[in-house]
């Protein structure tokens, strides 16, 4: 019970650094082009919320339930972030106005919203590894 | 706290009997005490059969259906289930580390961050050994995180 609240945590932030990102990285494009009254329809944002919830639950399949060795799990990563691309780009030729010209620039923000999340977890697994090294220090201090 | 000793008459199972009013840390760790000194664990190495304290594993693997338990220097095969180890040494310093790991706590010397969320043990005789993704909370909770 306890692996599956977790699992559902990690999903659950998984999907609301992707809204984020998604919704900050667009507003700083639009501010960045100075696009004058471009705004977020309701249909954007549940197009977004789609794309978040679906990128989440991709974790499950590809992160959550992966035990392989090192070979095995980057190849589930690589196979991950062609998921990512497909659910993202799909959603975004079906559901948006964006011209199939631009549909590079999409994935590019794919790239690096990906990137982005890599790093954000490789950090908090180092906190949380600095921590976890200083508890046991202080344990293996009191057993000798 | 008052000991009461009584002796057993007629060779009777021996029981150990808490009375307690709220359970709390000194209690537990008496407990979990008095649990790793009363378990033993045997295990076979060159078709002799050994009896091994749980102080000395270091970690506990199934391979093809056999479960083999690592100490400092050595590795003993044993009949039991990877889940009737984990049943036993629940409640003790013991955690499941991936799908075919059981990691003693008290023999980890450092942890580092491994691909994908994953962390690498490196444990007190140079192993390292991988800690999945799912148990990685399982060990953070041990560790009062």
């Amino acid at each position: 019970m306890g692996e599956a609240k977790e699992v559902i945590k990690g999903i659950f932030i998984r999907y609301c650094i992707v809204f984020t990102l998604v919704v900050g990285g667009n507003m700083l494009v639009i501010w960045m082009n100075g696009t004058q009254g471009a705004y977020f329809s309701m249909s954007d944002l549940v197009t977004i919320q789609i794309m978040a919830a679906l990128c989440g639950l991709g974790d499950l399949f590809f992160i959550h339930s992966s035990e392989d060795t090192k070979v095995r799990g980057m190849i589930r990563s690589v196979i991950h972030y062609v998921y990512i691309n497909a659910i993202v780009l799909i959603l975004t030729i079906l559901r948006t106005s964006i011209p199939m010209r631009n549909i590079w620039i999409v994935a590019i923000s794919i790239a690096v919203i990906y990137w982005i999340n890599i790093v954000l977890d490789f950090y908090q697994s180092k906190k949380d590894v600095l921590k976890m090294n200083d508890m046991l220090q202080k344990i293996n201090k009191n057993d000798e | 706290m008052k000991i009461t000793i009584e002796e057993l008459k007629d060779g009777g199972e021996e029981e150990i009997i808490i009375r307690t009013n709220t359970m709390d840390e000194q209690l537990l760790q008496l407990i979990y005490n008095v649990k790793m000194k009363s378990l033993r664990i045997t295990g076979t190495r060159q078709e002799r059969l050994y009896v091994i304290a749980p102080k000395d594993i270091y970690y506990i693997e199934s391979v093809d259906n056999k479960a083999f338990i690592y100490t400092k220097d050595s590795v003993y095969e044993s009949k039991q289930k990877l889940y009737e180890f984990e049943e036993q040494f629940k409640n003790t310093d013991f955690f499941r580390a991936s799908k075919s790991v059981i990691l003693n706590r008290n023999k980890i010397k450092s942890l580092s961050p491994a691909f994908n969320g994953r962390l690498e043990a490196l444990l007190q005789n140079g192993e390292k050994v991988i800690i999945s993704r799912q148990y990685v909370a399982v060990l953070k909770r041990m560790l009062l995180l």
